[in-house]
């Protein structure tokens, strides 16, 4: 039995529907990340969950327990928001202790309760303070405290750490994989930074506008995506794009054309793998890491553009001219190649951009993933 | 907005506030004093003298059973204001803020409206409103088959207090509502969220998350009511002008008529600085409350 589980889910509001007919379930223990792009619908879907918002049809059971109509309190979840939410007239400590109180449980299982969650925490020495007196990152562990004093089934996140500086925040992450593991609780965390969502995740959720894309482990997602959306939000840089169409067929092999006066591109689809039709219009994808100066395929030449040297690893960003990255949301249509070293590479420059045949992807039209990578470390050697 | 703050005792920040302080010295600070210094003295308008008499104003005042009249009229309006303003004031504020979904902001303002009208205007409008003759209100009370006050709404001395705190509670409740109303919009949204993930709804969260979270401000707001029913002159003066019979006589009025119409000014001073130190007291009384939280 899934410990939490999720069916048919539908919220309507009076003019757009948030969620479409949602489902998916998670196992005792699990950590489960939704990730996707603002008002795709993953809030929604949480605050559907803590019974903030009301669903429009579907249900929502926890251990075994339909508990689509049941009020917040009774749903046996606990919820950490973005902004906190913390009781600004309450110290730390019945800030934590809150639920209990309310409750009417005796003093000694609250203070007991709150003790033992702000050891974990290691907010001991905050106890008695006011939530103005904390730091962001302070009063995040004050909220996650709240929610543990309660023992609930299922921890909800709603983007706790958007409101942290980045040095924090990946701080954070570690600290929120090793409470999980100590815990060994359920959770569901939203977010919309596929950073937190491949760390921390034992499964991702992809959501995009309203529905699930995929459901997965974050290496799955990374390397078998099923839909160009999933393709593209996860990864950073982002998967480069290409649109292409289908020039010839011959049995399981393909080939694309990318355009006037470049080489078209010849792959091999593997049995199960839908073929397109000739003359079809696809989009190719190749990830920043697959691109570099060898390669069985010569895609283009270019121009590099911008280069984010980070040390350990180099970021180019160069313009292959008759050959455009169809992505809106890349730079000008640049190809994003992602160098695992140092690089010497310097604006102006002109390189060529080159990649193994394993390493391109193949989506239709519509956005579904038609012919997959091999895997990264097949083709990175 | 990271301004850089003025070095402390430096020349242009004494040059910002010369302005402010200047206006203070002089309309405040200065009479205040020369209130307390004259409140023990005997003299009137036009006395060439100032006699002194040490605490005589005061034992008079002690003694005065109108000026113990007065102080209790002002607490009458002062508890009758707190009620009607601030209780009424937080219920609109709860209903604008919870209740109504279309035109609250219409809503808003017409309950507004009387705060941003002079106290001399409130008093004239309703003084034809309630006239016995012609007042709307006579022609209310007749059409649904009652008697109204053979002496007049504002002529009758054991209605006229209460006539007053009506008044006063048209004017100011708007006042009191956008103070609260402020103070309840400021409670984030996600605290009541958490609070009913906690087990608080209802009245709970009301008691837990509402109250706690526009304490200050209803703190601000009794007080603003105490301290102005304390102070109030200009609509009784205007209306009833103390009367009938002393009986909405207020401090304010009181001292008023002792100084200008008997030319008692030592006297009036030493009611005046009465009513000056308990403004005082409770606007420390109200730094103080405030600080807490």
């Amino acid at each position: 039995m899934f410990h939490l589980e999720v069916r048919d889910v539908v919220k309507r509001y009076a003019r757009f529907t948030a969620l479409s007919g949602v489902s998916f379930a998670a196992e005792r223990g699990e950590f489960v990340v939704m990730v996707g792009p603002s008002g795709c619908g993953k809030s929604t879907l949480l605050r559907s969950i803590a019974g903030l918002e009301q669903i429009s049809s579907g249900s929502v059971s926890i251990a075994g327990h339909d508990i689509t109509a049941a009020e917040p309190s009774d749903r046996g979840v606990a919820m950490v928001f973005q902004n906190y939410a913390l009781y600004p007239h309450m110290t730390v400590a019945q800030n934590m202790g809150f639920a209990l109180k309310v409750a009417r449980r005796p003093k000694s299982e609250i203070n007991a309760a709150v003790m033992r969650a702000a050891e974990i925490l290691r907010i001991t020495d905050h106890l008695a303070k006011y939530p103005k007196a904390l730091s962001g990152g302070q009063k995040q562990r004050v909220a996650i405290g709240r929610a543990i004093t309660r023992a609930p089934e299922v921890f909800l996140f709603d983007e706790p750490l958007s409101n942290l500086d980045a040095a924090l925040r990946s701080q954070m992450r570690i600290e929120l994989s090793r409470l999980h593991r100590q815990l060994g609780a359920t959770m569901l965390y939203v977010t919309h930074d596929q950073t937190e969502a491949m760390t921390m995740a034992d499964r991702i959720i992809v959501m995009n506008g309203g529905t699930i894309e995929q459901i997965g482990s974050p290496l799955d997602l990374y390397n078998k995506p099923a839909t160009r959306f999933v393709a593209g939000f996860i990864g950073s840089p982002r998967m480069n794009f290409v649109a292409a169409h289908v020039l010839r067929l011959a049995g399981r092999s393909v080939g694309f054309s990318l355009g006037a006066g470049l080489a078209p591109l010849d792959l091999e689809f593997a049995p199960g793998e839908t073929l397109p039709f000739l003359g079809d219009a696809v989009v190719l994808g190749i990830r920043p890491e697959a691109l570099g100066d060898s390669g069985e395929i010569h895609l283009a030449d270019a121009d590099v553009a911008v280069v984010e040297a980070l040390g350990r690893e180099t970021l180019v960003y160069s313009d292959a001219h008759a050959l455009r990255t169809t992505d809106s949301e890349s730079l000008d249509g640049y190809f994003a190649q992602l160098v695992p070293s140092q690089s010497d590479k310097r604006p102006g420059q002109r390189v060529s951009l080159r990649a193994d045949r394993s390493a391109f992807v193949v989506f239709a039209a519509d956005g579904a993933t038609l012919h997959d990578a091999s895997p990264a470390l097949a083709h990175h050697k | 907005m990271n301004r850089p703050a003025l070095p402390a005792g430096s020349l242009s920040a004494s040059a910002m506030m010369a302005p402010a302080l200047i206006l203070v010295g002089v309309f405040i600070l200065i009479p205040a004093v020369v209130a307390v210094v004259g409140s023990f003295f005997d003299f009137s308008m036009t006395s060439a003298t100032w006699t002194f008499v040490g605490g005589a104003n005061y034992r008079r005042a002690a003694t005065d059973p109108l000026f113990w009249l007065a102080i209790s009229n002002n607490i009458f309006i002062v508890v009758g204001s707190v009620i009607t303003q601030v209780g009424g004031g937080a219920i609109l504020a709860a209903i604008l803020d919870r209740g109504i979904r279309r035109g609250s902001v219409v809503y808003r303002t017409i309950i507004f409206m009387p705060v941003v009208i002079s106290s001399i205007a409130v008093a004239f409008v309703w003084m034809l409103i309630l006239d016995p003759n012609v007042g709307p209100l006579n022609a209310v009370v007749k059409a649904l088959g009652l008697s109204p006050p053979r002496l007049g709404w504002l002529g009758d001395p054991a209605i006229s207090l209460w006539m007053l705190l009506l008044i006063a509670a048209w004017q100011n409740v708007g006042f009191q509502m956008m103070l609260i109303l402020a103070g309840l919009q400021a409670i984030p949204k996600e605290n009541y969220e958490a609070a009913s993930l906690d087990g608080a709804r209802g009245l709970k969260a009301f008691w837990y998350i509402t109250l706690p979270g526009i304490r200050n401000v209803l703190v601000l707001a009794t007080l603003i009511t105490v301290i102005g029913g304390f102070k109030v002159f200009d609509l009784v003066f205007v209306t009833t002008g103390g009367g009938p019979a002393n009986a909405t006589q207020v401090l304010g009025t009181y001292t008023y008529t002792q100084a200008f119409s008997f030319g008692n000014m030592g006297y009036a001073n030493a009611m005046a600085v009465v009513l000056l130190v308990t403004a005082a007291l409770l606007g420390w009384l109200q730094v103080r409350l405030s600080r807490r939280a």
